[in-house]
């Protein structure tokens, strides 16, 4: 593991949505040979798979986990697979092991990829298993807690400690939303306002249905490989520049506010200083939140403002298209939420912005950038730092 | 809250004193002897230390409250009922962190981060109590549990028939009227006991439907004993008219379960007023249907003067009452009087063939559109009668076989009902 050992050479995408009848193996074989051309690579030239573990569909996961993907695509140089599993974290897992395959001649080049299909499993079990994600079913489930539960529990208390107003936190999915609007992969384009997320139904206060997540379908891929390769192969290659992580708890509820808002972040800084770099460097923050609170929270936590100020900064448009500091250019609340793949369609939103790839949200000459993932319900907290050179 | 269906707690043997406690309205965090850390949630090993020498001790229940939040919409499954509710997070002055319910509050707008809050325990059942918080001094009881009005009764009531066979099949009752040498003649005590068996009938939620027939090959059952004519004083006559076979049809009509009439031969006066009250009659080939009354001079008097027309068109029942006139299974078929019509050696078979058909449908369902059926048939106007049917859609709304309906169709597999 190191600063720019590892480089991400091609992408590749199917827009976020909601597809009952497109097939979980064509999705995948898209997404893939993307990624593969992308990166100017025949399929048989990659030698190493890596695979998101699909949490919710047991049944493409037991295919996917015994090894099915080179196969169904041909990877005719394939040495080895792995599926790989840590809830919303996991695609930094993958890449992680990644890093470790190309720098040990273990494979050239990895492909790296997720699918979730929600529409592909009954509604019933979809509800029934988000609603005992990452909820402990002895001490939180029988209380009455569901996933969203444990974040309204976490904005209240943000808003008490914070004075940050409800309109503020609506302004987070408006922000997203217009990042979305230019994002043809995102799932909801229409413009939005701060007056109809108010309005929208309350979910458990103070989140309202426009500030909670929508399942959708979705499928990426990526294609990695060592720094030392990467510019041989791809002219723009994205490095990986540093990484640090804090695990906070399984347990939403037992979480105290000092972890989950101060010693989390800490993992940013030292990622950034790993990359030799500072917040002030950052073009562009990729911020992995699910609830816009959250997004906020991490905001301050991470020293872009004080507490309390976060809110101010996105009413502002400081976040959103044009503003002095670009954030989540994905459009998270309104791109449509795929499980574990939300993480690795960061990861490939971060490629896009620094390959220079991101069509009308490109922020201009974006050269560094910061980015997180998260698991579970919040158990860990996983900075990294990107970039389109070894600074 | 009504925690009937809802997962709760397993108690483990490490958490087994924590629930017995809280059974007792006694709220217990542990205790690490070793390091001295209070901890929550109860674990066998202690997570600061290691520790296998963590111990429970009793907490004051009082704390502050650390966050909360009023769940309008987003409760999970087993709790969508229950909204709107309010969770939280407690901070006990043991300095652990417990999440739970917040009950008891006023004015949930006061609610506010950092007020003291104190522990209560709602009973889940015999064992659980789940602990969960109140404003301090605000009073709070646990809801009564909702409960099925007139619990099943107990087959209790040793049920002595005379000439009246009771029998209990797949939750189904046969009742056969057992009085051949008099063509299954409906005698005071018959009426007596099919006015007892229907009453029973209704009080016992496992039955599920009722085959009412004849015992024989000749007879469904020829009518009211007509011996009685004639010996009957005023008072006996009301009775006779009124709290007899009348009562018996208007049983049978108001039952929550579908009656069948399994019709294996004649069919005539009191006998076709029975019939006339079932839901739904299967007959065999050789069943005779008549109102034969007018014979005697009389009219029937259970209701087969009303009934009759409303169930075939009103010229034909005033032809075959004013004929005294018996039609053959094949007619009433024709006319819409009977369901359906097969060889008499088949008719156990087909009724049993409805029975298992009757399936499909949730308990409830069926017994709400008797209900809204015999109720609306009555109703001059439309929209009272649409009213009467949103009520019973309503109210099926809510039953947990309505969702179970729902969930099994879209998981493509046949519904399991528990009529409730």
């Amino acid at each position: 593991m190191g600063r720019g050992k590892l480089a991400v050479i091609g992408v590749g995408e199917v827009p976020t949505g909601w597809y009952p009848d497109r097939g979980d193996w064509e999705m995948i074989n898209t997404t893939c040979m993307e990624a593969i051309r992308d990166a100017g690579l025949d399929k048989n030239d990659i030698e190493g798979v890596i695979t998101v573990n699909p949490m919710a569909q047991p049944k493409l996961q037991s295919e996917i986990g015994f090894g099915k993907i080179p196969e169904e695509l041909g990877l005719k140089g394939c040495k080895d697979i792995c599926i790989v599993n840590a809830g919303g974290a996991t695609t930094t897992n993958c890449l992680r092991m990644a890093e470790h395959w190309v720098n040990n001649g273990i494979a050239k080049t990895v492909l790296i990829n997720h699918v979730t299909r929600h529409s592909g499993i009954t509604l019933a079990d979809a509800i029934n298993f988000f609603a005992t994600a990452g909820i402990d079913l002895q001490w939180e489930y029988p209380f009455g807690m569901s996933y969203n539960g444990v974040m309204a529990l976490q904005a209240t208390r943000y808003m008490h400690d914070t004075g940050t107003t409800p309109e503020e936190l609506a302004a987070v999915c408006v922000a997203n939303r217009k990042w979305a609007m230019l994002d043809p992969n995102a799932r909801f384009r229409k413009p939005l306002t701060i007056e109809q997320v108010l309005e929208s139904r309350m979910v458990s206060t103070p989140l309202h249905a426009f500030e909670c997540n929508v399942l959708s379908d979705g499928a990426a891929a990526m294609v990695v490989t060592s720094g030392d390769l990467a510019p041989q192969i791809s002219k723009t290659p994205v490095y990986k520049l540093g990484e640090d992580v804090l695990y906070l708890g399984a347990t939403a509820t037992q979480r105290k506010e000092r972890r989950r808002m101060g010693e989390g972040p800490g993992a940013a800084h030292k990622a950034l200083a790993e990359a030799g770099l500072t917040l002030e460097d950052m073009d562009i923050l990729e911020i992995y939140f699910a609830y816009p609170h959250a997004f906020l929270m991490l905001l301050e936590a991470l020293g872009v403002c004080k507490p309390g100020e976060a809110g101010g900064l996105v009413m502002e448009g400081h976040t959103s298209p044009g503003g002095k500091l670009p954030c989540s250019t994905i459009g998270e609340l309104s791109r449509g939420h795929t499980g574990s793949g939300v993480s690795t369609a960061y990861y490939v939103e971060c490629a896009r912005q620094l390959m220079g790839k991101a069509g009308e949200r490109q922020v201009p000459n974006a050269r560094y950038l910061l980015t997180n993932a998260a698991g579970g319900s919040g158990m860990n907290m996983i900075w990294s730092v990107w970039g389109r050179d070894i600074p | 809250m009504d925690y009937t269906d809802k997962p709760l707690p397993k108690i483990r043997p490490y958490t087994k004193e924590f629930w017995e406690a809280a059974k007792k309205d006694e709220l217990l965090i542990q205790h690490c002897k070793d390091c001295d850390k209070n901890i929550f949630y109860p674990r066998e090993i202690c997570p600061h230390c290691q520790s296998p020498q963590v111990e429970y001790i009793k907490s004051s229940g009082k704390g502050k409250l650390a966050t909360f939040s009023l769940v309008e919409k987003g409760a999970p499954p087993d709790f969508q009922e229950d909204q709107p509710y309010v969770i939280c997070l407690v901070d006990l002055e043991e300095g652990v962190r417990l999440g739970s319910m917040l009950v008891g509050y006023e004015d949930y707008t006061k609610l506010d981060t950092g007020i003291d809050v104190e522990v209560v325990f709602d009973p889940a059942n015999d064992e659980i109590s789940i602990p969960k918080f109140k404003p301090a001094g605000a009073t709070w009881s646990p809801e009564k549990k909702k409960q099925t009005l007139a619990p099943e009764a107990e087959v209790p009531v040793e049920l002595k028939f005379e000439n009246l066979c009771y029998e209990v099949s797949d939750d189904v009752v046969w009742l056969t009227i057992d009085n051949e040498p008099m063509r299954n003649a409906l005698t005071d005590r018959i009426q007596q006991d099919l006015m007892t068996a229907f009453q029973q009938i209704q009080k016992e939620r496992s039955i599920r439907a009722v085959v009412l027939t004849g015992a024989g090959d000749k007879a469904f059952s020829s009518g009211g004993d007509i011996s009685y004519f004639g010996t009957l004083d005023r008072v006996g006559m009301w009775d006779f008219m009124k709290n007899r076979g009348a009562e018996v049809c208007r049983l049978i009509e108001n039952l929550d379960k579908p009656v069948i009439a399994m019709v294996n031969g004649y069919c005539y006066a009191g006998g076709l007023e029975l019939a006339l009250c079932c839901d739904i009659i299967y007959a065999s080939e050789t069943a005779k249907f008549g109102l034969l009354e007018t014979r005697l001079g009389v009219l029937p008097g259970w209701g087969g003067t009303v009934r009759l027309p409303r169930a075939i068109p009103q010229r034909r029942a005033k032809e075959m009452l004013m004929t005294a006139e018996r039609i053959d299974a094949r007619e009433a078929k024709e006319l819409g009087l009977v369901n359906r019509v097969c060889p008499p050696n088949k008719l156990r078979e087909e009724v049993r063939g409805l029975l298992e058909r009757m399936k499909n449908a949730a308990p409830l369902a069926i017994q709400a559109a008797k209900m809204v059926i015999n109720t609306t048939l009555n109703v001059e106007s439309f929209d009272n009668a649409m009213a009467v049917e949103r009520g019973a859609i309503m109210y099926l709304n809510t039953t947990q076989d309505a969702r179970e309906g729902v969930v099994s169709f879209f998981q493509k597999r046949p519904p399991k009902f528990i009529g409730s």
